[in-house]
């Protein structure tokens, strides 16, 4: 069975694509067989991979708007790019069977206040609530010295939840975004500062899901 | 722990050790070690010596394991100080489990042979430890029988490993010799029993899926190796055809965890010793091959309608043969490269130097349990292997030999992974990819035989040529009829091994 990693937040353009595309090439290049499940209204995943060279690390499409649910054959580890909304029913489902849910968070008072009820709709999700299941706060375009970034730290410390990782600020990701590419498909200097900042948040990922292999006991199918 | 390089010296370089010592201050003792065991030889069947020797202060006994731990040079080795020349049976107790001792009759606990040499002793600090060396001239005794004893054995004090072979390096500069891998105690051993060692056989390798990769990397390579390296005085002593063939396959073993693992493997600085183990291993191909020829092909060609004639000047020639790169083979062995290479080696495969760690990203794969590797791993050898396949089914017989030839990449390249996937599932894969390279092996069976015959033929004397090479063409004919029934087993056993592979990765 596939580990699943859910990257949502009900706010848009916080980064959610971004991050969901970094987090599947960084398991992919490290060797997993990894899946992006592209379940987003304006499908940057599916433009994103088709996008990629084919010299890049393999990821898989599962286009969620087509064929909800599915895990394509012999996949490792799945990320799902979700919408920006947890009203619906099967967006719950799908928090709720993840191993681990991925919140970007942007500063800027917009976004600190739509999290703000987000997190509280996740919080009926039961398993988040007796916090059996990691809720990762990812603060994007993050800039260390920044009034507004140390805003938000304060502000999610005070909401009780922390930010647990920090992703910067950076004209690379647009940039290498247009080309199907993240930074963990370049061999450069930069390239390899800009992995380090990820490495954390991933680990963290990785020790949330178990090990899909090694898994033992069955896991509940989604239902479409 | 102790980790200590043993080389053996002989009358011709005495006097090169001896220069070499003379650098340092040294120290002169003369010692005299008694080896206990009962009268079947329990403790060594246990795995552990145990030794008592006088020194300065009183009497020390040493207790050893027989085999490495961890590396091919470092055995667990526990020390106490008695007062009197009695073994304190205690002492075993960190070595053997209650059990284990409850079956060895200490009644019959006795002096099994003991060893008495004129030492000589440096210490040898270098920038990141300290090496002690030391020049054992002297003898084993047991009952009426003595062996000489000379060697140098230099032992880690502190420090690194790096000082070690640092060390090593700069005395094998100094005075060429051989590496010695047998130690007193199993000479001693000899001695009493009279019993040569026999070859050792490849053991399982098990290891949890659990284990961090580079772990269990290391353990696979480590394991292979050592399985080379335990059959090499066997080899030297008794030139065991099989002994030959073990220190193969643990070469083999060790080259197949190469490519197991080769996407994730930094070899650029590595390819030195890679080749040098590359050329070690065909050197003693044509050996195995011999041996093959002598034991089997002819065995099979006894029963066939071969004029003894024919037989004979075979059997005689490839004998010779045999002979001849057996004893090429031992030179190497006893070369003070091959003395180089197996240090190397082994410090090589300690270091992790192999891995690759060109991107922060590696530092992830390297923190997962092996467990998940093997499995992505065997799945992407097994989908090459497929379009191999498919290839062959609709093609000809270059690619058979196509197949043939990833059919056996991919059976050695998997062994290491598949002893890894738990349950059946791996040993019975492993079984059925054996297989099918058993039957396409077969397609190159009639050119292994002839590119054989005719590389002995070039050793034959002049005199004997002509009727060696009639005799060859008649083998080669002979095997041609058997490689036809070899061509009508491809597709069926194919597509068995097809079935197999989909029912077990499916
Ligand atoms: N760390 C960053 N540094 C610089 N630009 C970023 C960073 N993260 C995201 N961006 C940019 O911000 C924009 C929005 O990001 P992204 O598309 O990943 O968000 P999203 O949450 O998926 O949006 P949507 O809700 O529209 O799907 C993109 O142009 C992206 O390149
Ligand atoms: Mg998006």
């Amino acid at each position: 069975m596939a580990g699943k990693i859910c990257v949502i937040n009900a706010k848009g353009g916080c980064g959610k694509t971004t991050i969901s595309t970094h987090l599947a090439a960084a398991l992919a290049s490290s060797g997993l067989k990894t899946a992006l499940a592209d379940w987003d209204r304006h499908r940057g995943a599916t433009h994103w991979i088709k996008q990629r060279p084919k010299s890049a690390p393999n990821i898989e499409l599962a286009d969620w708007h087509k064929s909800f649910g599915k895990v394509p054959k012999g996949i490792q580890q799945i990320v799902i790019d979700c919408p920006a909304s947890l009203k619906s029913k099967r967006v719950r489902q799908v928090a709720e069977e993840a191993d681990v849910i991925v919140v970007p968070i942007l500063p800027s008072i917009f976004d600190e206040y739509a999290t703000k009820l987000f997190l509280r709709d996740l919080a009926e999700i039961k398993r988040i609530r007796k916090k059996r299941k990691k809720v990762l706060m990812v603060s994007n375009r993050h800039r260390a010295n920044s009034v507004a970034s140390r805003r938000l730290d304060d502000y999610l410390e005070k909401l009780g939840h922390p930010a647990n990782h920090h992703i910067s600020d950076r004209s690379i990701y647009p940039q290498l975004a247009a080309q199907g590419l993240t930074v963990f498909d370049l061999e450069t200097k930069p390239m390899f500062e800009r992995q380090m900042e990820w490495l954390p948040l991933v680990r963290d990922i990785e020790t949330s899901v178990q090990l899909p292999d090694l898994k033992k006991g069955k896991s509940k199918k989604l239902k479409s | 722990m102790e980790t200590e390089v043993r080389f053996s010296i002989n009358k011709k370089n005495k006097k090169s050790v001896q220069k070499w010592l003379s650098q340092h201050k040294q120290i002169f003792q003369n010692s005299e070690t008694v080896y206990f065991d009962t009268s079947k030889n329990a403790l060594r069947d246990a795995g552990v010596e145990l030794r008592l020797r006088r020194n300065g202060k009183g009497i020390k006994q040493t207790i050893k394991s027989v085999g490495p731990n961890g590396s091919l040079f470092t055995r667990t080795e526990s020390e106490i100080q008695l007062s009197d020349f009695e073994p304190k049976l205690s002492h075993l107790k960190k070595f053997l489990t209650r059990e284990k001792l409850c079956r060895i009759d200490f009644a019959r606990l006795r002096p099994a042979f003991r060893t008495k040499v004129n030492r000589t002793i440096i210490n040898n600090p270098t920038k990141n430890g300290m090496v002690q060396s030391v020049f054992d001239v002297g003898e084993i005794k047991a009952d009426a029988e003595t062996q000489e004893i000379m060697e140098v054995e230099h032992e880690l004090k502190q420090g690194s490993t790096d000082t070690l072979l640092e060390t090593c390096h700069e005395f094998l500069d100094r005075v060429p010799c051989s590496i010695g891998l047998e130690g007193k105690a199993a000479r001693g051993y000899r001695l009493v029993t009279g019993e040569y060692p026999e070859p050792v056989f490849a053991s399982k390798i098990s290891i949890s899926p659990d284990l961090p990769l580079p772990k269990a990397m290391r353990e696979i390579l480590q394991t292979s190796f050592q399985h080379a390296m335990t059959n090499l005085p066997v080899y030297l002593l008794t030139g065991h055809p099989e002994s030959v063939h073990q220190f193969r396959v643990g070469l083999r073993r060790l080259r197949a965890a190469l490519s197991a693992f080769a996407p994730i493997l930094h070899l650029q600085n590595s390819g030195g010793l890679i080749l040098q183990m590359k050329s070690i291993f065909n050197d003693f191909g044509s050996l195995r091959d011999a041996d093959v020829f002598l034991d089997e092909t002819l065995a099979a060609l006894k029963n066939s309608t071969i004029p003894s004639s024919y037989y004979l000047i075979l059997q005689e020639q490839v004998q010779q043969f045999r002979d001849q790169r057996f004893q090429e083979a031992r030179d190497t062995l006893e070369s003070t490269d091959f003395a180089r290479f197996i240090i190397d080696m082994n410090s090589w495969i300690d270091s992790e130097e192999w891995l690759a760690q060109r991107r922060p990203i590696d530092q992830l794969m390297f923190e997962r349990p092996i467990g998940v590797f093997a499995e992505s791993r065997i799945q992407k050898m097994n989908q090459k292997l497929l379009k191999a396949g498919r290839r062959a089914e609709v093609g000809d017989l270059e690619d058979w030999h196509r197949l043939r030839i990833m059919t056996k990449k991919v059976r050695y390249a998997s062994e290491p992974l598949l002893g890894i996937i738990g349950g059946k599932k791996g040993p019975s894969f492993a079984k059925s990819l054996s297989k099918l390279q058993d039957t396409l092996g077969k397609l190159n069976d009639l050119n292994s035989i002839e590119t054989f015959l005719a590389q002995v033929s070039l050793n034959v004397e002049r005199t004997d040529r002509q009727a060696f090479n009639e005799a060859a063409a008649f083998c080669v004919g002979w095997g041609a009829a058997s490689a036809s029934t070899a061509v009508d087993n491809l597709q069926p056993s194919w597509r068995k091994f097809k079935m197999h592979m989909r029912k077990t990765w499916s």
